[in-house]
Order: C-alpha cells, then structure tokens, then sequence
C-alpha cells in the first residue's frame, strides 16, 4: 500500500511551444524552461541515485513519523 | 428587481417575500464597471459590500513578483465581498472580468437587517459559508489534482454554477476568461493551459470556440477532475 503523499508513479513531461510541462504525479503541474527542466531532471537523477543507497543501506528504516 | 439571482436554485424558497424586500431597499448604489478593473483592493477599509448583478468578477492575490493567482471567481447572483462585512477589510484584491453590474449594500444597512430579520441573516451568512466551502474545494483542486484534472475540476464547476443561475444548457455557456486567467485560476501557466484545453479536446470532452465553452461530455469531464458539485449546496433537480 502507497504511503499517502508519496508517489510511486512517475510525472509526465511534454514540450509545448519550446517550454516543458511536468504534469503529476498528483497535484504536480509547473512549466519550465529547457535549462531548468534539464537541471531539474539531473537533480532528480542524483537524488534517485544517493536514495537508492539509503535503502540499500536500511537508512529508509529511520524514517521519523514520531 | 437587483437580486433576481441571489441564492437561485440554492435555497431560495427560504428568501421571503419580506426579506427580499427589505434587501431591495438596502441598496445604496448601483454601478456599471469596465473588465479587468481591480474595484477593491487588498487591505483597503470596506463600508459596503458588492452584490453582482450581471458579469463576472474574481478575487485574487498577488506574489511578491507580481504573479497572480486567482481565489475565486464570481457570477452573477453572488455577494462577491459579503465577508467585508464583518471583517471590515479584504484580505485579497478584487476585480472584473468582464464589464459588470453590481449593487452596493451599506454595511451600516446590514447591520439594520441583521438586527432585525433572523431568516435573511442565516441566509447571509450561509451565502459567506458557500464561498468557504468553495475555497475548500479550490485547496483539493490545487493540492492533490494534477493539471488535466485541475482544468476539467474548473470547467465542472463553473459550468455548474452558471446553470444554476440560467447561463449555462449544461452544454454551452460564455466564460470570458484568457487562457492566463484560467490558468490562474487553476496554478498553471498559460502555455500549460493552452496545452491541457487542447489535450480536452484530443479527448473529446471540451471544446473552447473564442469565449464559448462547449462541454462535450460532462459525466466524463467531472470523473477526469474529481468533480462532485455537493459542495456547492445546489437544490436537488426536479
């Protein structure tokens, strides 16, 4: 079961008129340049890369929900 | 008669002759306003309220970049500042959309109704709990929809209230609003607006010709937007 306000389903980007569209997951809907949604995707990627690390490491078990 | 449309199709059986009345004569001034015109703006000091006779009106505030972001939007037949009553003050901008008629109620008039007509006060005040039911429904939207959904959320709703009111068939009603207007209202920008009503109409679900908003499959629309209309207090259809 999905823990509530975390998504397992990935955003959809598109481009429009030579700007990007980050559509969800959920209530994700934002704009961006090329620049910035190629910063924002190689952000992305770092973080999904270090939090793969976390799990692998049991640091996803310290979660605080106290 | 100025509030031919005040509470329509939302309990107005419980507006006594009496009470409508007496609300007629509270009326100080009538006015005609140009579109996109900000009439009150934030923090200003309010005597009155605004009832809207005819047109379209939106309340909205600004980021620190000078970004709006629209809070509401009114149709006619709504008490558009009727919390400026009690509050003294707005805490947001408001302004037209289209060229308007509006009646204005002397807070001082109010205070003579509240004082003296229980029935038409609780109908007031139900008139301001509306609004905040809609601010509720506008948090969902903007929170937990995503862009496809937010924009089909919108046209449900206003296709809604406009019938309630006589301004929509449930298939066709006018909606002078732009693209960024609408995307205001929904947090998008208007590129993404332009993308999501395009995306409506690949989907065969709306279609926009000019202002003329042609809803082609409501049930569809309102199950992509999460629409459920209880929270706007419709009376039930006959």
């Amino acid at each position: 079961m999905p823990t509530p306000g975390i998504h397992e389903e990935a955003g959809i980007a598109s481009a429009h008129a030579g700007l990007i569209m980050l559509d969800g997951p959920n209530g994700i809907a934002i704009t961006l340049t090329a620049n910035a949604a190629e910063g924002t995707g190689l952000s992305l990627l770092r973080a999904a890369e270090i939090a793969r690390e976390q799990v692998a490491a049991g640091e996803d078990k310290d979660f605080p929900e106290e | 008669m100025v509030f031919a449309d005040f509470l329509r199709s939302r309990r107005r059986n419980l507006l006594s002759a009496q009470d409508l009345g007496a609300l007629e004569e509270a009326v100080a001034d009538l006015r005609t306003l140009p579109a996109r015109k900000t009439f009150i703006s934030r923090d200003q000091n309010v005597s009155m309220s605004t009832y809207l006779i005819e047109g379209m009106m939106c309340r909205y505030m600004d980021d620190r970049q000078g970004e709006r972001q629209l809070v509401a939007v009114h149709v006619a037949g709504d008490f558009v500042d009727l919390h400026g009553y009690p509050l003294g003050h707005l805490d947001h901008d408001l302004a037209t959309l289209t060229a308007c008629k509006i009646a204005l109620v002397p807070h001082a008039a109010l205070d003579q109704l509240v004082a003296t007509r229980p029935s038409l006060t609780k109908l007031l005040w139900f008139s301001t709990l509306l609004d905040a039911a809609m601010h509720r429904e506008w948090i969902f939207r903007l929170g937990r929809l995503d862009a496809i959904a937010r924009v089909s959320h919108f046209f449900c709703e206003t296709e809604a209230k406009l019938r309630a009111i006589g301004r929509s068939d449930g298939a066709r009603f006018a909606l002078p609003m732009t693209q960024a207007d609408l995307g205001e209202a929904c947090g998008i920008t208007s590129v993404h607006m332009n993308r999501m009503l395009r995306e409506l109409k690949d989907r065969d679900l709306l279609a926009i010709h000019r202002h003329d908003v042609e809803i082609r499959d409501l049930r569809g629309l309102a199950r992509l937007g999460e629409f459920d209309p209880a929270y706007l207090f419709l009376d039930e259809q006959d």
